[in-house]
């Protein structure tokens, strides 16, 4: 049960008041959780944080939480445009890093075949490497609501779903992704507050362990007989045999409402 | 062998009609076997006296078949032709003998089709013919039944009120009996005869179905009579009836809000205050409990602080379409008793700045007003008020204010009558939906002319209450202005005071010992703190509390 202390005291403490320990009768706190009636009831009226036809613009980093070689750092920012409470469309891109993650690293530097005179290297420093991503989203806010943080503070935030179509770039060329993700806004204030994204993208990506033509991997740098000798230059993405990649990633951004 | 027929044919049909009406309607089909068993060679006989017998068996052949056939058809479920024929045997001078028989006949008739307003001035001639002749038939205590029960389901109870006005006691059907008293009773008290009122509602058996109406009308009756023991008593009675009823029946809320409103008759503040607290947050009288409720905090004199917990809700965003000029008067009187000026300024201005424009448009409407335009703005507004139930949209645009607007068609007088005009609008559009034939045959005529008299007389009188809650509402209006006046001189004398106490260093004395601190509340185990921040929550409605404390001694 929850008891709502209304603190009209920060207007009225003026020069008169009293400092008092006010102990509220029992009869007067809440006794029950059902609602008064409405004909169209509505949950909150009059909110702090209105987004019906505002802007939303954000800035901010996250990080692929599945992404086996490369770096998982990535930056980016956001454009939303809210038809009413509930309905809006968000524009959002990120850069990635650049680089190896360690298991690129390890994987570059490591012999596939170490029991044996030959040598087989995958040179995944010269793997095409997504560079960034643009998705236009839908963007669902079915709940707006508020948490007490401390007990003189009240955050207002809501919960939101995302569905949307985009491209990735992987290594100069970009391909269509289908995105699908879920996040939450705290709000500090009215116009400022966070989001926290959390997303799953699907893409036409690319097995880095086969070749287009189904041959050998075009990174493999092998000793092996009979194997095509590896030529130390960037991949493009057509070299390698496409296949579909999911990437599960996690943001956050400040956000400024205008 | 043929009039045996007659009778087993209804028999084999009586099952599949009673069902197909057994959850809303009275059981009509039984009711139209029952005619069929009274064999028309009855009444023919009572003929034969005057005429030969070459006649009379002619006559009464003619009068049997068309009755008959009458009858035959409604049992087969033929009810448009039925109703024609029937509604043409009304006009027949050979068939006057049998005219509420048939009447009665064409009524249920009608019923079944749905036309329940046609149906019950069928049943009303019956009726108003029965009293003309002096004669009492079992037509009349049918015909009052079924009137009985088409005024409940068409929310309009002015011809069952006429009719008991004209009847006795013993012409009413023994079962609905306690129907009777309390519709009388309801005559009684519009007559502003409470105490008569209050004896004929106790009449009512405490197994009727009307018992809990009654006993709230008999409380009504005796709290108008300024009888408050009596009028607590019937209340008390009405809550313990319906206590297994669940916490939000509305007679035991209604029971509770009228014993709040008699011991705050009494000036039994406290007590007032006890019953209005038990007023379930979720039934529609909670709203107006919780206002009424601070009023008696107010004139207690004791829970300023109580009452101001209490406005902050009624002035919240969810009540802004309200006429509620009285509740911020009420709560700058709270703050005037308080000393809290800065306050008490804020709600004076709000006032002016609500209802100011309320009303000079109201004055402005008032002035140019034609009688049509009352009405005009009041389908208007329920137009609007629906769409809005709809969440949609308003659909036009009115010259007075939403707010009064929804105050008025909200006024019980005129929102039954908006429900009734519904329900003839409905009719009418049933009775358009039927065949050509029937619209243009007699019946057809006299039904589109009974709703079409009925829609212009309701009309008439929804403009008319209108008119008068208007009146009332500029009346309180200009009142609640010179409160307002008077509220802001006393508030400036009250400012005038405090700075002059504050200059002479007196009733100020406690601010310099507790400027620095801060306030603090005690908050019972189970109970979260939320600081109010300026936006209103459904859940949070009737849960706020007032911290600040009395500026003065």
């Amino acid at each position: 049960m929850k008891i709502v202390f209304l603190v009209l005291c920060s207007l009225l403490m003026s020069a008169q008041a009293l400092a008092v320990t006010i102990e509220f009768p029992e009869e007067e706190l809440a006794r029950e959780s059902v609602l008064p009636v409405f004909e169209n009831a509505t949950a909150v009226k009059s909110r702090l944080v209105p987004t019906a036809k505002r802007f939303e613009l954000g800035i901010g980093g996250g990080f692929a939480m599945n992404e086996p070689f490369f770096e998982t750092a990535r930056f980016g920012g956001h454009v939303a445009y809210h038809f009413n409470e509930t309905h809006g469309i968000l524009l959002n891109g990120q850069l990635y890093a650049d680089g190896l993650g360690n298991n690129g690293k390890s994987l570059a530097n490591t012999d596939l075949l170490p029991n044996s005179a030959d040598t087989t290297y995958l040179r995944m420093e010269f793997a095409p490497q997504p560079a960034y991503h643009f998705f236009a989203n839908y963007q669902i806010t079915p709940y707006y609501g508020k948490i007490s943080v401390f007990k003189d503070f009240v955050m207002n935030l809501s919960l939101y779903g995302l569905l949307g179509l985009g491209v990735v770039d992987i290594g100069g060329e970009t391909t269509p992704a289908l995105n699908i993700g879920m996040g939450q806004k705290f709000y500090f204030s009215k116009k400022w507050g966070i989001r926290a994204d959390m997303g799953l993208m699907a893409y036409e990506g690319v097995n880095f362990f086969k070749a287009s033509n189904g041959g050998s991997s075009p990174l493999a740098d092998s000793t092996v007989a009979g194997s095509t000798p590896f030529v130390a230059s960037q991949k493009t993405a057509s070299e390698f045999e496409r296949q579909i990649n999911y990437d599960l990633h996690l943001s956050l951004a400040v956000i400024i409402l205008l | 062998m043929r009039k045996v027929c007659t009778l087993l044919i209804p028999i084999f049909l009586l099952s599949s009609v009673a069902d197909a009406n057994s959850n809303e309607l009275p059981n009509l089909s039984e009711e139209i076997v029952q005619q069929l068993d009274q064999p028309e060679y009855v009444v023919a006989q009572s003929k034969s006296k005057r005429s030969s017998k070459r006649q009379r068996r002619r006559r009464r052949s003619t009068k049997v078949d068309l009755l008959a056939k009458a009858k035959k058809l409604a049992v087969d479920k033929q009810y448009e032709k039925s109703s024609q024929l029937l509604f043409s045997l009304t006009r027949s001078s050979k068939y006057r003998k049998d005219n509420s028989q048939i009447k009665y006949i064409l009524g249920l008739m009608l019923m079944e089709m749905g036309l329940y307003q046609v149906a019950s001035f069928v049943f009303y001639d019956v009726i108003s013919g029965e009293i003309r002749s002096g004669r009492t038939t079992k037509y009349l205590r049918q015909s009052l039944g079924k009137l009985s029960f088409l005024s409940n389901a068409l929310d309009s109870d002015v011809l069952l009120k006429y009719t008991i006005s004209k009847i006795k006691v013993k012409d009413f059907p023994s079962e609905k009996k306690d129907l009777f008293y309390y519709r009388l009773g309801e005559l009684r008290m519009k007559e502003k005869r409470y105490t008569q009122a209050a004896k004929i509602f106790s009449r009512v058996d405490a197994d009727s179905l009307v018992y809990p109406k009654a006993l709230y009308k008999m409380g009504l009756a005796y709290s108008e009579s300024r009888r408050g023991g009596k009028a607590l008593a019937a209340f008390n009675e009405l809550l313990q009836v319906s206590e297994k009823k669940g916490v939000t029946d509305s007679n035991r809320v209604n029971a509770l809000l009228s014993m709040a409103r008699v011991y705050y008759q009494n000036k039994k503040w406290d007590k007032a205050i006890e019953y209005y607290r038990q007023i379930p947050r979720d039934t529609w009288q909670w709203h107006d409990s919780l206002f009424e409720q601070s009023w008696a905090m107010l004139r207690s004199g004791r829970y300023f602080r109580s009452a101001l917990s209490n406005f902050h809700t009624l002035h919240s965003s969810y009540y802004e379409d309200r006429y509620a000029p009285e509740s911020l008067l009420l709560r700058g009187m709270v703050y005037l008793f308080i000393c809290r000026y800065d306050e008490m300024d804020k709600v004076l201005n709000l006032f002016d700045k609500i209802y100011k424009p309320v009303n000079s448009k109201l004055r402005r409407f008032s002035n140019s007003a034609s009688s049509k335009s009352y009405l005009d703005e009041i389908r208007k507004g329920e137009a609007n008020y629906q769409a809005a139930r709809n969440q949609q949209e308003a659909k036009h645009t009115t010259r007075l204010p939403k707010l009064v607007l929804n105050e008025i068609i909200g006024r019980p007088n005129i929102r039954r009558n908006l429900n009734y005009l519904n329900a003839l609008d409905g009719e009418m559009a049933r009775v358009k939906r039927l065949t050509i034939e029937w619209q243009t045959s007699g019946i057809g005529k006299y039904a589109k002319r009974v709703i079409d008299k009925r829609m212009k007389s309701t009309n008439s009188v929804i403009g008319k209450q209108a008119r008068n809650h208007l009146r009332r509402i500029k009346s309180e209006l200009r009142d609640f202005f010179e409160q307002s006046d008077f509220l802001k001189f006393e508030m400036t004398s009250g400012k005038k005071e405090s700075l002059r106490k504050e200059i002479a260093g007196k009733g100020v004395l406690k601010k310099q010992i507790t400027d620095d601190e801060s306030r603090s509340f005690f908050i019972g185990n189970g109970f979260e703190y939320w600081p109010y921040q300026g936006e209103y929550w459904l859940d949070e409605l009737g849960n706020y509390h007032y911290v600040g404390v009395q500026a003065c001694e």
